[in-house]
């Protein structure tokens, strides 16, 4: 019997599609029956893993790369991304789970030879809201976390979301108490501020006051240990990229930043006193050092040569002894100002 | 069964449980016990106290251990928390308490099926117990692979079972995802490619690594999981790790030995057709000819499996003293078996990285694995590539050169009670080197052997010249490993007469 009504196989455009209605009709009130409600969801679900399967491939073949553009293409036509942000809330783990692989895998999806969820999204950037909103909820945030981490692949999407006012609540994200999310926040932190080079740089020179005054006081200066660490080796990652040069050499200026750092390279912890030493060194060996840092730096001469004398890190490391002897050098070599 | 679960999932859409959360903050747990320690983390039963006092596993991570690093410790539990199946352990919360991160985690009253084996069943589970416990290991690498995960270290050290005949599959420390997109880019964190997991347990693409490997090397562990139930650990483990290394490069020489006393146990052991060719399957040289989970699951072994988890509690876990004292028990055993308490170690990468065996064979009537030792392949020889292939490890060191170092430093620094041992570990190395030496003379001989023979064929000239080129490089290149090996061996002499002489001054 089954053979005889065989519908011809679903189109990725197709499954597309019916995702889309089975979506709407989930959006809907509950005024329909509680049974047959269950009996959409259910094909709702299966329908968002059946678009995984197209763009990941399954255990029996790989993608094709014909259904994928085809895919990517009509679920760009309309609003599905939309549709489907907004109602993961109603799917159960698994579903949201596939949506967010299928959501993250659409982004990479070229369309004769383009990307076209970048458009979409900048026609849409709102949604752009609603995933960074997403640390706030903790059933949603690691969904909407890696949803939200593969859209600021965009570069416009990612000079949208640092320039937004969201880029201020990441400080706090980063330190929730719930690990998952803090550190889902923070892996997102770390991408929008080092994969762009030239937005990131733009938006650090137009921001530095305000951004550097709170990862100072927020983020090097937290009493969490995690918080500490991913902010001072983000830092000398930021700092230490060649397009950030006109920050970094600002940054290294400031006596109140040395002051930050030289406390992080007393920290018991070996992994924050080392890459606070690779921060610290820019300081050193800054040619053009004020006065105000040069004379912390003599007045704390033996102190820090004591300090680098029995610093190693646990594997032999040459870039860090030979760095770390260029820095007991500028140090050692320094000229006491004359003081009134 | 996987498709049970599966639609129940589904159905289950219009009810969302929301998580309980757990309090995340130190303050709401009483640790009572340490029940596992690894390399950088602690594992405790603790309760919670604003919730009834339930009781927790509590996994304390150092994190200012360098090799630990954040990403994978956040993949690791971001794992752990999206992962939904009732033979998984899942992480109730995570948060950081100064330098650790306590993941805590349902209390396994029973913990692992390697500490109770050891402790209760040294030569193994009875065959329906461990059918049972398979069984359940193995939906659960089902569920994970269909989720695009690999485990990456299934072991009986990972399988814990609670005093009700539950048993799931725990610790992710190196599990990876085929959906992560960072795993293919990013430098230093866990690539596919990656050696990770625990040697006994590695399957050979694992070991030889350079081609990456896929869900068919936790099927590949699985088979060798299974040898650890049934004769009460995994192939080739009466070896300390370092030493049953060296054996795994000689062991063609002393071999015997090491089969007899096995035959001797397994005389006592009878295993069902159904098993053997159960684990058989699973440990195919060839991946691609190992089953899927899913597919292993439609087993006769474990269709025919239909004693419930009652035969389970009763038969092994009944009685059972409680995790808490035997953990005691296996810290006072210094040093009785290597692998004791690694259960719950959260490192990414064994400490062990040479391993040199171009593969194994299971042999299944002995129901063990029998190694392949690169030097001795006598068939695929007119497969060129091949050969080149498996003896290509000869440039590389056995032992580690900074160790021998080390260990010739502390025998200087007259580590008198260190010094016989090592000696023996020095004479073993050279022993095996020169075994080494001995099969490249032989692989040497053969190749100048075929040298000659192609060189009186007369036909087909110019075609055999090319393989005659060829082959007189990869001669080349064999001399160059063997110059090299014996210049190690020289240095190991030098060592241990060094070690001699130090040692007789004493």
């Amino acid at each position: 019997m089954k053979g005889l009504f065989k519908s011809k196989p679903r189109t990725p455009v197709d499954i597309v599609r019916q995702t889309r209605d089975l979506i709407i009709y989930a959006n809907r009130s509950a005024d329909v029956r509680e049974s047959k409600r269950e009996d959409k969801m259910a094909e709702l679900c299966k329908n968002i893993r059946e678009l995984k399967s197209i763009l990941y491939g399954n255990s029996e073949s790989e993608p094709v790369s014909e259904a994928c553009a085809q895919l990517t293409a009509e679920f760009f036509r309309e609003n599905t991304l939309r549709l489907l942000i907004t109602c993961l809330p109603k799917l159960n783990l698994e579903a949201r789970k596939d949506a967010t692989q299928v959501v993250a895998n659409l982004q990479r999806q070229q369309v004769h030879s383009k990307l076209i969820a970048s458009d979409y999204l900048e026609a849409n950037i709102d949604l752009l809201d609603i995933l960074i909103a997403g640390y706030e909820n903790t059933d949603m945030a690691l969904h909407y976390g890696a949803m939200l981490r593969e859209c600021i692949r965009h570069q416009s999407v990612a000079r949208y979301v640092l320039e937004s006012q969201h880029m201020k609540k990441f400080f706090d994200y980063i330190q929730l108490p719930n690990f998952d999310i803090a550190a889902d926040a923070a892996a997102t932190f770390k991408e929008l501020l080092t994969r762009h080079k030239s937005t990131v740089a733009e938006f650090l020179s137009k921001n530095y006051d305000w951004f550097f005054a709170e990862y100072n006081s927020k983020l090097l200066e937290s009493s969490n240990y995690i918080t500490r660490r991913q902010a001072v080796k983000l830092l000398g990652d930021i700092l230490l990229d060649r397009s950030n040069s006109v920050v970094m050499t600002r940054y290294v200026s400031s006596r109140e930043n040395l002051r930050i750092l030289m406390n992080l390279l007393r920290e018991s912890s070996k992994s924050i006193q080392i890459e606070a030493f690779h921060v610290f060194k820019l300081f050193a060996a800054n040619q053009n050092k004020p006065p105000d840092i040069v004379s912390i730096l003599v007045a704390n001469r033996s102190k820090l040569l004591r300090l680098f004398a029995d610093f190693k890190t646990d594997k032999e490391d040459e870039q860090f002894e030979a760095d770390k002897a260029q820095v007991v050098k500028e140090i050692a070599g320094l000229e006491p100002r004359d003081r009134p | 069964m996987a498709h049970h679960e599966q639609e129940d999932q589904c159905s289950s859409t219009g009810t969302i449980a929301q998580k309980i959360q757990y309090p995340l903050d130190p303050s709401s747990y009483k640790i009572l016990d340490e029940i596992g320690v690894g390399v950088s983390a602690i594992v405790y039963k603790a309760i919670c106290i604003p919730m009834d006092s339930t009781v927790v596993a509590i996994k304390a991570i150092d994190l200012d251990q360098s090799r630990t690093d954040l990403d994978s410790i956040r993949r690791e539990t971001k794992t752990m928390s999206l992962l939904s199946h009732p033979n998984i352990l899942n992480a109730h919360c995570s948060f950081s308490v100064d330098s650790r991160l306590w993941v805590v985690m349902p209390f396994m009253s029973c913990g692992s099926l390697q500490s109770i084996i050891s402790s209760c069943f040294p030569d193994g589970l009875p065959e329906p117990c461990i059918a049972i416990v398979l069984k359940e290991t193995l939906s659960a690498l089902s569920y994970l692979h269909n989720q695009g995960h690999l485990h990456r270290d299934v072991k009986a050290g990972n399988i814990l079972s609670d005093s009700d005949g539950s048993v799931k599959l725990a610790d992710f420390g190196v599990s990876a995802s085929i959906y992560e997109p960072s795993h293919h880019h990013h430098h230093g964190s866990a690539m596919i490619t990656d050696m990770a997991g625990t040697p006994y347990w590695m399957a050979p693409e694992v070991i030889r690594s350079h081609t990456g490997y896929s869900f068919k090397a936790d099927i590949w562990s699985f088979g060798i999981t299974a040898l650890e139930l049934a004769h009460g650990r995994p192939p080739l483990s009466h070896l300390p790790p370092e030493k049953s290394l060296l054996m795994k490069m000689t062991q063609r020489f002393r071999f015997s030995d090491y089969e007899k006393t096995l035959k001797i146990k397994d005389k006592n052991k009878k295993f069902s057709r159904a098993f053997k060719d159960m684990v058989a399957s699973c440990l195919d040289q060839d991946p691609s000819k190992r089953p899927s989970a899913e597919k292993l699951m439609k087993h006769s072994f474990f269709k025919n499996c239909n004693k419930g988890v009652e035969f389970f509690v009763k038969n092994v876990l009944h009685g059972l003293r409680s995790v808490e004292e035997r953990f005691k028990e296996s810290r006072n055993h210094v040093g009785a078996e290597h692998h004791e308490d690694e259960e719950f170690e959260v490192g990414s990468s064994p400490p062990v990285k040479q391993r040199r065996i171009s593969g194994w064979n299971f042999n299944e009537e002995g129901f063990e694995l029998d190694p392949v030792f690169p030097f001795f392949t006598t068939e695929s020889r007119a497969d060129s590539d091949s050969v080149v292939k498996q003896v290509r490890f000869g440039g590389e060191t056995i032992i580690p050169p900074d160790r021998i170092k080390k260990q010739s430093e502390s025998d200087t620094n007259s580590e008198e009670s260190n010094l016989g041992t090592q000696l023996a570990v020095h004479h073993q190395a050279a022993e095996s080197l020169m075994a080494l030496r001995r099969s490249l003379d032989e692989e040497r001989q053969q190749v100048s052997n075929m040298i000659a023979l192609l060189g009186g064929e007369i036909s087909r000239e110019d075609q055999l010249m090319q393989i005659v080129e060829r082959l007189k490089m990869e001669l080349e290149t064999e001399r160059r490993k063997n110059f090299e090996l014996e210049m190690e061996l020289e240095f190991l002499k030098h060592q241990i007469s060094g070690a001699d002489n130090s040692g007789g001054t004493d």
